[in-house]
């Protein structure tokens, strides 16, 4: 027997080996283990904390600050100042309570001064809360001050809004007779024709709506006048404004291609309509 | 003496380079150069305005709708702020403008011509008053563009026999109320408009010939901009350069394409060498520069906090003479394809030339967040194998070039691909038979084979014995 006994030996550590070797390798646990920090039972680092308590401390008395801050800064002369004014701390105070930053602007004493503190405060809400802007707007007394804002008002909506801006203008009676509006409209048809004319093909039709598709036309006729021939002649109601629109597009098409223009006024029926049309024509002669 | 006390011309001297250091920091980017990069004020001065900038316009205080809002009313207030900003730091100033078809007051519209002429003499008269020295003034604005309110074209002279006698009109009063100031014509649409800019130069030869204008301000906006390539801008510059007359790029803003900063970025570079390299060009103005304060969104080129958007970093040291390196241009056509349960291929269009590396990004949706998966990829790669993905599932990429010296570009258009599903495969047979081997069907280990052996060898020796 003695012989056999590191056979036997042997042969047990062969089946432990095997045993051991046919063993799965081990792998990361998929779930990743929690960081020492975040153990349970584990105290949190100590930090400076919020004040015991937060809501006294965290508005209130910043908002004071803020409101003597921004007084102190528009009153200092100093550029620096009035630009953190405007910049920093008016869109603090508009941010945490405009009523009182529109309360600051109105009390200010008159000047160019209180004008800009307006119409900034104004902006400056616009951006967030234009129903909050036009509920306070409507219910200014000083008329200059409510055209003062108004102006405002739909300067920021027309940032990203010219629809919005027009129908603001409209509702708060600004900016109707300056060229503004037109203007709009214009730099929107420059830049998304097609948004601009699927919008003045779905308002209603009144003067505004003619005065808006005068401005489309003329704007689009310096690239494509048919289409802006058809515009006028679908969309505007006959009358004068519609008469100008027409000669504005007959003299632009005819600066560019003078044969279609002239075939195109050629089917104006007779009358004065059509003399002043071929007036644009000669006139458009000399432009080329 | 006392050595530490310096002698009172070298005191003078530190003093000196102390109070002239803070200047020196902040000289604008055109200053010394023989053409001016200026920019807009309007109801305030912005703090940065110094540090870049040497020339004003103000953006609506000289306007006529602004300064006589009620007839007979004058407000200069913002004029006066940008005029005094100009005067005080020698920058020169430009007023803008006389006659202009939008932001006139509104009451003008119900005059008759006679008295909308009387008004707007009046208006160019008061204005040559106030500011008598004045460097330039637009005289009128978007001749082409704008159509002007009836009653003030018929009152300058209507079309006339020249076709713009409203226009030539408008100069000659100009000419007699500001004799030592530029006259300049100022219009957009002509940068990629062929039509309108020869007509815009039919109105400078009547001009021209009467001796009453001495500039052509091009606005360049950003919607004629955006996708204008750099032959098309030097198409129009020499077009007006023809004239003889100098060229001003009066109202530059650029949000490039994509309207995103490298976009941004990439246009100015496209297009503002080709401006302020061509000899007729004197000056360049943009029209706004700080984020939400512009008139077109998109298209200011210094945050709101203080810090410079690429577009404005290059600007400064391209304009200053400083090199700039390129911002890489971004790759394109990404294409995502799933390999197998766990791989997705990538492939990309490799469209810069200074790149010194490409990123990859992953997420599990478009929106993000994204997460960078490969470190960095050689330059002018354009494949990358992502392996370790989970079966039948989307993953979202986008790939970016990057330049140690220019920074990072912007990013492809993401793409998206998932992953097949996992293949069950059957567990591996158990061995047949007994004997030895490896367990699981695995190579046997080295220590096993020595250990058979070994027993192998005691049993041949027990036999022998």
């Amino acid at each position: 027997m003695k012989p056999l006994l590191p056979s036997l030996l042997l042969t047990g550590l062969l089946v432990a080996g095997w045993v051991i070797g046919s063993r799965p390798p081990v792998v990361a646990p998929a779930v990743p283990v929690p960081s020492a920090a975040a153990a349970p039972g584990r105290p949190l680092p100590v930090t400076a904390g919020p004040p015991a308590n937060p809501t006294v401390s965290a508005q209130a008395a910043p908002r004071a600050t803020t409101e003597v801050e921004l007084a102190r800064a528009l009153r200092s002369g100093v550029e620096s100042d009035r630009n953190r004014a405007f910049h920093v701390l008016l869109p603090a105070l508009v941010a945490r309570d405009p009523a009182m930053a529109g309360h600051l602007a109105l009390a200010w004493e008159p000047g160019a001064l209180r004008d800009e503190l307006l119409r900034q405060f104004i902006r400056q809400w616009a951006a967030a809360d234009i129903g909050g802007v036009i509920t306070w707007i409507t219910s200014l007394l000083d008329e200059s001050d409510r055209r003062n804002a108004s102006l405002a008002a739909t300067a920021q909506v027309a940032e990203d809004d010219v629809a919005g801006a027009v129908e603001l203008a409209q509702l708060l009676h600004v900016g109707l007779d300056d060229g503004s509006l037109e203007r709009r409209v214009q730099i929107w048809t420059e830049e998304k024709p097609g948004e601009a004319l699927a919008w003045i093909a779905r308002r209603p039709a009144d003067a505004v709506r003619d005065r808006l598709l005068a401005r489309i036309a003329w704007t689009r006729a310096q690239r494509e006048p048919a289409e802006a021939a058809g515009l006028v002649l679908s969309y505007m109601s006959p009358g004068e404004a519609r008469d100008d629109a027409l000669l504005a597009v007959v003299r632009q098409w005819a600066v560019r291609d003078p044969a279609p223009a002239t075939d195109w006024v050629a089917q104006f029926p007779a009358g004065a309509l059509h003399a002043r049309a071929l007036a644009e024509l000669a006139t458009a002669a000399k432009l080329r | 003496m006392n050595p530490s006390n310096p002698p009172v011309p070298r005191r003078a001297l530190l003093a000196l380079i102390v109070m002239l250091l803070p200047l020196a920091a902040r000289a604008q980017m055109a200053a010394g150069k023989d053409k001016f990069v200026g920019n807009i004020i309007n109801s305030s001065v912005p703090a940065s305005f110094n540090t870049y900038w040497n020339q004003v316009t103000p953006e609506n205080g000289t306007k006529w709708g602004s300064v006589e809002a009620t007839r007979n009313v004058m407000n200069w207030t913002d004029a006066d702020r940008a005029y005094n900003h100009a005067k005080t730091n020698g920058f020169k100033f430009k007023l803008h403008t006389l006659v202009w078809g939008s932001q006139y007051p509104s009451w003008i519209t119900g005059l008759s011509s006679t008295e909308a002429r009387a008004e707007v003499e009046e208006w160019i008269n008061q204005a040559a008053a106030r500011y008598p020295d004045v460097w330039a003034v637009d005289v009128v604005n978007e001749p082409i563009q704008t159509p002007m309110p009836a009653s003030l074209k018929a009152g300058l002279g209507g079309d006339g026999t020249t076709g713009w006698d409203w226009v030539i009109t408008s100069f000659q009063l100009a000419r007699a109320k500001f004799p030592n100031a530029k006259l300049f014509i100022n219009e957009y649409g002509t940068e990629t408009n062929a039509t309108a800019r020869n007509q815009l130069i039919g109105i400078i030869t009547l001009l021209k010939e009467r001796n009453l204008i001495d500039g052509i301000g091009i606005q360049a906006h950003a919607f004629n901009l955006d996708n204008m390539t750099a032959a098309q801008m030097t198409t129009c510059l020499d077009a007006y350069a023809a004239t003889g007359l100098d060229l001003y790029i009066t109202e530059l803003d650029i949000r490039g394409p994509l309207a995103t900063e490298a976009s941004q970025s990439s246009k100015y570079q496209e297009l503002f060498p080709v401006m302020w390299t061509h000899p007729a060009v004197k000056g360049i103005t943009l029209w706004g520069y700080i984020v939400g304060q512009t008139w077109l969104a998109n298209t200011g080129i210094l945050n709101s906090d203080g810090t410079e958007r690429a577009a404005l970093t290059w600007l400064k040291g391209y304009v200053s003479g400083v090199s700039v390196p390129a911002v890489p241009a971004a790759p394109s056509g990404l294409a995502a394809t799933a390999a197998s349960s766990s791989q997705i291929s990538l492939t990309w269009t490799d469209n810069a030339t200074n790149e010194t590396a490409y990123k990859v990004e992953q997420a599990a949706s478009a929106s993000g967040p994204w997460t960078e998966i490969t470190g960095s990829l050689a330059a002018g790669s354009t494949s990358y194998t992502v392996t370790g993905l989970s079966a039948s599932t989307t993953y979202f990429f986008r790939v970016r070039a990057s330049s140690t010296t220019g920074g990072d570009s912007g990013y492809s258009a993401a793409a998206s691909a998932t992953t097949s599903a996992a293949v069950v495969t059957p567990p591996p047979s158990q061995p047949s038979g007994g004997g030895g081997g490896g367990g699981g069907g695995g190579a046997p280990s080295l220590w096993f084979i020595a250990l058979l052996a070994l027993t192998a060898l005691c049993r041949l020796r027990s036999w022998r014995g």
